[in-house]
């Protein structure tokens, strides 16, 4: 214990951890303020324009019923009907923040749940019969269903798997308004960054020692080796997951005021697809995410220690680390379909790294791990491949520690 | 191996000789043998272990520390393989490579607080214990300066007290004078010398003159070779007769280095120089030998004699009692008596 508490003070006190840290802290206020200020509403900016959403939206806040939907519909209609405009963009502005504005955030779905079943291309609003949303949430499993079909044509447990994830998740939804999807976006990409910083700070931990020789005399003391191997590894992880929970703690808490405590009991669904799998609200997808992220900034951390055990210059396991941690977007981007899905939920950095690729955007897509007849949701697989990840790297780079020899 | 397997572990207290067998040890480098077939036996006392660059010191010395394997052979501590020993071997030995690496962000403090904690000394003795060294070795004044901004000598100190503080009855320390001033490396010696009281010490250095004093045994390396291991008198024996002094005209010092291995030269007060040299025979003033002259002498810098064949060669001539070990682990009565040629006869003042 003894050696943990001062390898952890030997770290934190090192100059580049503090300055990260700092970094880590600015960046948080920063990217937590940040998405308030693309919010324009009336011809008012920030903070200003979202009360004034929140306002104009008022009336449809809380259950999201058929009945409120047929409402929401037909008086979106009526206005178009009225002003002989064909699409919302046809009426004059003040008209559009008067009548459709104060509708568009319970309409959100709307159009993608009644999508032809074969394209997946919406009607659009004006052409939806509002007498046919007596069974809204039907229609929603109904599309749902449909789009599985396309999705995981020649995967049926995958179907299944959807389906049975979907039947989990409340309804009718919750809507509050005034919450911004780029509060969320930048949750990722905050998360991102302090994976970024953790790689950094992690790197140096053994592959330091190798290069100034510190190793030599450190291996020839009694607790230099397996105690000191778990100390340092133990040290980062805790000094990383700490940065990373009070960042993200200190980001939901900023974000959360700055928008209203009661928007964020909002259904994911009326931000994102009608029919996304998690049956969440905003604020726990907010602290989903951050979980998420903190296992896979752990299980990163983990990994980096290993590579920092296994590599005998500190500019060489920095670079090896920061790869790992870009390693998803290329494999996003580059991997084919399937093999891509399984790397994904393999690489630690998965879930923090990137946007498209993290566990938010993952938890978006209706993606699969498929083995015969299993089937696994990709977010899930991320999480529980981060859980077993994070103490078998941690082990392997003590046990590497413990074996180097130059 | 009984006792390993079973799980039993004999008691180091029991077996207590103190006593670091190096048995028949090698360690290659892809087409380098580092280390070759060396065996000794250390007990308690200072060690000097002289070898020019390359000789293989400080890879025997990180094998002995259990930094690396050996190829081949085994180190055993009274009789207890290093390697099954660990942490208790660990806790017995101290440690101060060539290099002395440390955090950049440490001070003085920190350091010696952080390495205690590693050797595993209580907390209650270690302020103590620390305070102790930075007497002893004049840290006390830079107690609370990060490392990297003190002098080289300073560095050097601080790693010495690392290896110090658990008073470890097993000190092996590669290059320890290195960096220091004169004064720094008396200082040194004198507490090494207090220090290996029924403890084994194994210092390396090129720096001669400080085994020399201090060294109650030393082992001498060659190509991975242990070629010889006495008494720095046994050892200082070897080359009785063969150093020699004289004072020459300034104008023909030219002449007598391209004849003669000078050791060393002085200008006297008359314009001419008094030289001291290495020579199998010669008309001039025979003198005392010292270690270093038989470091020279088995370490010409500018010819390729062996020096083992040098050693051969004294062995023959001497039959003194200092050990002289060939590659494969022969005494010297073992190698040929092939004579190697030495220096040539150089002259008396001219």
């Amino acid at each position: 214990m003894r050696v943990f508490y001062l390898e952890l003070k030997r770290i934190v006190k090192t100059r580049l951890t503090w300055i990260l840290l700092l970094a880590s802290l600015a960046m948080t206020l920063l990217m937590a303020w940040l998405p308030t200020t693309f919010v324009e509403v009336d011809g008012l900016k920030g903070l200003p324009a979202v009360r004034r959403l929140k306002e104009l939206q008022e009336d449809t806040a809380g259950e999201v019923t058929p009945e409120k939907l047929k409402a929401a519909l037909s008086a979106y209609q009526q206005c178009l009907k009225e002003y002989s405009a064909e699409t919302a963009n046809d009426l004059p502005d003040g008209v559009r923040t008067r009548h459709i504005l104060p509708l568009t955030g319970v309409l959100h779905g709307v159009n993608e749940v009644y999508a032809d079943p074969d394209t997946g291309i919406g009607p659009g609003l004006p052409n939806i019969d509002p007498a046919g949303l007596d069974d809204y949430y039907g229609d929603c499993r109904a599309r749902l269903m449909s789009l599985m079909r396309m999705e995981q044509k020649d995967h049926p447990a995958a179907r299944a798997e959807a389906m049975r994830l979907y039947e989990k998740v409340e309804t009718p939804y919750h809507f509050y308004p005034g919450f911004n999807t780029d509060a969320l976006d930048y949750q990722i990409l905050l998360g991102f960054v302090l994976t970024l910083f953790a790689a950094v700070i992690a790197a140096p931990v053994f592959s330091s020692d190798y290069q100034t020789g510190a190793d030599d005399i450190q291996r020839c003391m009694r607790h230099g080796r397996m105690a000191l191997g778990a100390a340092k590894t133990g040290a980062v992880l805790l000094i990383c997951g700490a940065q990373f929970s009070v960042c993200m703690v200190l980001f939901i808490l900023i974000t959360d005021s700055l928008f209203g405590w009661e928007t964020v009991a909002t259904s994911v669904q009326m931000l994102y697809s009608a029919t996304m799998l998690a049956d969440m609200t905003v604020l726990e997808i907010q602290w989903f995410t951050a979980g998420a992220g903190l296992l896979s900034l752990l299980a990163t951390v983990s990994l980096t220690a290993f590579l920092s055990a296994r590599i005998r210059t500190t500019v060489a396991a920095l670079a090896a680390a920061l790869f790992s941690c870009v390693l998803p977007v290329f494999v996003y981007f580059a991997a084919p379909a399937s093999v891509g899905l399984w790397l994904r939920a393999l690489i630690p950095s998965s879930g923090a790294a990137g946007v498209q690729t993290s566990i938010l955007y993952t938890m978006l897509d209706y993606d699969f791990l498929n083995a015969g007849s299993l089937a696994i949701w990709l977010p899930e697989a991320m999480v529980i491949a981060t859980v077993l990840e994070l103490p078998a790297f941690a082990a392997a780079g003590v046990r590497s520690y413990i074996r180097h020899t130059l | 191996m009984i006792w390993f397997m079973a799980g039993i572990w004999p008691d180091m207290e029991e077996n207590k000789r103190m006593e670091l067998q190096i048995d028949h040890i090698s360690k290659s480098f892809k087409d380098k043998r580092a280390v070759d077939d060396v065996s000794m036996t250390l007990t308690p006392g200072v060690w000097g272990l002289l070898g020019a660059n390359g000789a293989g010191k400080t890879t025997l010395m990180r094998m002995i520390a259990g930094i690396m394997e050996p190829d081949d052979g085994q180190i055993r501590y009274d009789g207890l393989p290093i390697g099954t020993l660990k942490g208790r071997y660990r806790e017995i030995f101290g440690y101060l490579p060539q290099e002395f690496g440390f955090y950049p962000e440490f001070t003085v403090k920190d350091y010696l607080e952080y390495a205690a904690a590693l050797k595993g000394l209580p907390v209650r003795d270690t302020k103590r214990r620390i305070m102790e060294l930075l007497e002893m070795l004049s840290l006390s004044d830079v107690y609370r300066k990060k490392i990297i901004k003190l002098s080289g000598g300073m560095k050097r100190r601080v790693g010495i007290a690392q290896a110090l503080l658990n008073e470890p009855e097993l000190l092996i320390m590669d290059e320890p004078t290195s960096g220091l001033d004169p004064g720094e490396r008396v200082r040194f010696r004198n507490l090494l010398s207090e220090f290996a009281r029924d403890r084994i010490v194994l210092i390396s250095t090129h720096i001669v003159s400080d085994v020399e004093y201090i060294a109650t045994r030393n082992a001498v390396m060659k190509d991975g070779r242990l070629i010889a291991e006495g008494t720095t008198e046994e050892l200082v024996r070897l080359v009785d007769g063969k150093v020699w002094q004289c004072v020459i005209p300034a104008e023909r010092l030219p002449e007598y280095e391209r004849r003669l291995r000078i050791v060393n030269m002085r200008n006297e007060s008359d314009g001419r120089i008094s030289i001291r040299y290495l020579a199998e025979s010669a008309d001039a003033e025979p003198v005392a030998p010292r270690l270093e002259d038989l470091y020279l002498w088995l370490f010409p810098q500018d010819t390729a004699q062996d020096a083992a064949g040098e050693l051969r060669n004294m062995r023959t001539n001497k039959q003194s009692a200092v050990g002289i070990v060939g590659a494969r682990g022969q005494t010297a009565s073992d190698l040929s008596n092939d004579s190697a040629p030495g220096p040539k006869k150089g002259g008396r003042n001219a």
